[in-house]
């Protein structure tokens, strides 16, 4: 079964790399442009990992992780964060919101599908 | 380091520099109590040391050296794998492959070889405990790992990728179904994989999941496993070797930023002067950024002094080895305790120290320390105890060194110092006058010359040592008790904060930390003794008068003291005196330039500096005062100067 991500940047560039990285290996792809974004997606589709950024306007990485801790239905979703460095405090924040996993930024196709397969199978 | 044409040798020197540290390392994780349970900080940093030893060994072709440190190197390597457990045997076998990896420096640095020890290391392999090789893990996730979307059986599934695995489920902790909280982790699971594996690849696995599980990470032998915890802890110290990322720079560089630094407080200072009008208002432009510029240039000092400082701790350990070896030769049973071994001193200081603190714990063991029989008989441990101490104490740092020894033998010493003419026979002398004969140059109470302490070369080389430093030594005994020596040097050799005087026209500076107080001189305060000597009242207290002029040879303008400031100074003892000037100007952060190398020791004279309009002042020495106060007035030159 083709198993369904959904990639949340405010960036268009990166977005595409997202789309590009994960369609190639053969997942299906829902974007969205910030974490509010993200949670309207959510309210229709149950992806099988979510992939976000964390500064975003309206609503960032750390605020949606936690919002969607909190839907029934999602609360398990395996969550992996984009960070830009691979600062310790940054992930211990991500981590105590709820992220499964992290990959920093700018990242490697194949370090991007390993990690997801880690999380999401 | 030197400028040298050879750039190639210029490292094998910062090498073995290095070297030093690194053999600093290695002594201070063996010695660490958590090192003789496999803590894996402690294994680690003896492994990075002696690791590091044999990569730059390497790099210079000195092939015993690197040879000795790659077999020792794999001890430390079976140890921090899990492979092989510290216990009591391999810490006997180890301490003295240490000591002569650090002969093997040694000789590698004067171009020698040393002789083959390589029996050393076959008694660290006897103890050796091969391990079958497979990799052994214990994973019991928490209930975070489940909180943040982490499923184990997808790290399960990367670990089967890896190699041929067996897993084992363990529902031990499962409770009865009506006890199960669904929000809780209750199922660990046990792996063995092949040893072929790479740990690394084993433990990205666990990646994300390292915070929120119970990870143990081994290989699979029986005994082993017990060690499997701290294993795995390992792994995530292993980076973190120091407090952070550190860069090595030559010594002459900071002593130029210093110095830099020393001249931009005398330029600001000139420049205070020259613009004091528009600095009058304290709301002007002019003000505000002076006063920026005043509180940068005192943080821009600050860090600076920050460099140059270091813990006393590497010297204390150095001191260690000194003692082992010292109880060794004598025949003597030595323990040594520090205590403020984090207490920071100024790199030159520290370097300063070295020989003076070597000769005296050689001392210490071959003069103070009895023979392990002599101990018994009088009730004491047989292991005599010496103890190093530094804590900081009035702007200047106090070193002390005590040991539980016999004491110093008076008589003896009375006897010694009669026989070389140092006193008259019946000259009747305090027992602390008596103690200070010691200092006296070339005398020795040992009775036969020790490859030790012997040698014809006494305290006297010490003090002169400390007194190079700026330093004052002092010496307490008691009998039977042991004795102790205090050891008081300056925080720093570059800057001080200090009391502007002027005195016989001259502007004089009095180091900040040893004023207590400052009072007027009214003639009727002061009461003169037979022998000349001045005392003051002082809010009841009689204290002694040295009148700075007069110790100083400067013309006296108040010769009865009407109308002149006396400052009351203390010493590192508490001893005070009062300082008779003729005015107080104020109080600045002065550079000090040392005067030794120009003109050598001089009565009451610390050093010198540059005030802001370029002038030169001498810096008085508070201590020195303080010991003049109540003697009668000597010509300078021709009293010697105390121990400092």
């Amino acid at each position: 079964m083709t198993r369904h991500v959904l990639a949340v940047d405010d960036s268009r560039t990166i977005r595409d790399l997202l789309h590009l990285a994960l369609t190639e290996a053969g997942y299906r792809v829902t974007l969205a442009e910030d974490g509010l974004q993200a949670l309207e997606v959510l309210q229709h589709q149950t992806p099988d990992a979510i992939i976000s950024d964390i500064n975003m306007p309206r609503l960032d990485g750390f605020g949606l992780i936690e919002a969607v801790r909190r839907i029934d239905g999602h609360r398990a979703t395996p969550i992996l964060m984009l960070t830009t460095e691979s600062a310790p405090e940054l992930k211990a924040r991500a981590r105590a919101a709820g992220a499964t996993g992290w990959i920093v930024k700018p990242f490697e196709a194949a370090k991007l599908i390993k990690a997801l397969q880690m999380i999401a199978g | 380091m030197t400028q040298t044409d050879d750039p190639l040798a210029a490292i094998r020197t910062s090498f073995f520099q290095e070297c030093e540290e690194l053999l600093e390392q290695l002594a201070d994780a063996l010695a660490d109590p958590a090192f003789a349970a496999t803590a894996p900080d402690q294994v680690n940093a003896a492994f990075r040391a002696v690791h590091s030893v044999k990569g730059g060994a390497a790099s210079f072709e000195l092939d015993q050296l690197s040879a000795f440190a790659h077999r020792f190197e794999n001890t430390f390597d079976d140890l921090r794998a899990g492979r092989r457990r510290v216990d009591p045997a391999l810490m006997r076998r180890i301490l003295p492959a240490a000591d002569h990896l650090s002969f093997l420096i040694e000789a590698a640095r004067a171009g020698r070889t040393c002789v083959d020890r390589s029996d050393l290391l076959q008694a660290l392999d006897q103890s050796e405990n091969p391990a079958s090789g497979d990799w052994f893990i214990r994973f019991r996730p928490t209930a975070a790992l489940y909180a943040t979307g982490n499923e184990p059986l997808h790290i399960l599934n990367a670990l089967l990728e890896l190699g041929d695995a067996r897993i084992d489920l363990s529902t031990e902790t499962l409770p009865h179904l009506s006890d199960i909280n669904p929000e809780e982790g209750y199922l660990s699971w046990q792996l063995r994989l092949p040893g072929t594996i790479a740990e690394q690849a084993l433990r990205d696995c666990f990646d994300f999941v390292e915070d929120v599980c119970d990870l143990q990470i081994t290989r699979a032998v029986g005994p082993a496993l017990s060690q499997a915890k701290a294993t795995a802890d390992a792994r995530r110290s292993a980076p973190a070797a120091g407090d952070g990322p550190t860069v090595r720079i030559d010594l002459d560089r900071i002593d130029r930023l210093m110095n830099l630094v020393g001249e931009l407080v005398i330029g600001q200072s000139m420049l205070e002067q020259t613009i004091a009008p528009a600095l009058a208002n304290s709301h002007s432009p002019a003000r505000t950024a002076f006063d920026t510029l005043t509180s940068l240039t005192s943080d821009l000092q600050d860090s600076v002094m920050a460099i140059r400082a270091q813990p006393v701790k590497p010297l204390f350990q150095r001191m260690s080895r000194i003692l082992r070896d010292a109880a060794a030769v004598a025949g003597k049973e030595a323990t040594i305790r520090f205590l403020g071994e984090m207490t920071e001193v100024d790199r030159s200081i520290i370097e300063g120290l070295t020989e003076p603190l070597t000769h005296m714990i050689r001392n210490a063991v071959d003069h103070g320390l009895e023979k392990p029989a002599d101990r018994r008989a009088l009730g004491k441990p047989t292991c005599g105890t010496v103890t190093l101490s530094a804590a900081h104490r009035v702007g200047r740092v106090l070193i002390e060194l005590f040991d539980d020894g016999a004491g110093i033998d008076r008589a003896r010493v009375r006897a010694v110092a009669v026989d070389r003419g140092l006193i008259d026979h019946d000259q009747r002398l305090t027992d602390a006058e008596t103690d200070a004969l010691l200092f006296h140059p070339g005398f020795s109470t040992a009775q036969a010359v020790t490859s030790l302490s012997g040698r014809g070369v006494g305290l006297d080389v010490v003090r002169a040592a400390l007194s190079r430093l700026g330093g004052r030594i002092t010496i307490e005994s008691q009998p039977g008790q042991g004795t102790r020596f205090q050891l008081s040097l300056p925080l720093t050799l570059a800057v001080t904060d200090g009391m502007a005087l002027r005195s016989g026209g001259q502007i004089l500076l009095l180091p900040l930390a040893s004023i207590r107080e400052t009072v007027r001189v009214r003639g009727a305060d002061i009461r003169r003794l037979d022998d000349g000597t001045e005392l003051m009242q002082i809010r009841g207290q009689l204290v002694s008068l040295c009148d700075v002029a007069a110790v100083l040879g400067l013309p006296e303008s108040t010769p009865h003291h009407d109308h002149s400031v006396a400052v009351l100074v203390a010493d590192e003892d508490g001893r005070q005196a009062a300082l008779i000037v003729d005015e107080i100007i104020d109080q600045r952060q002065v550079v000090i330039k040392g005067l030794r190398t120009n003109c050598g020791p001089v009565a009451g004279i610390a050093a010198a500096t540059i005030l802001g309009d370029g002038r030169v002042a001498l810096i008085l020495d508070p201590g020195d005062m303080v010991r003049r106060a109540g003697s009668p007035a000597v010509p300078p030159s021709e009293t010697e100067r105390l121990a400092g």
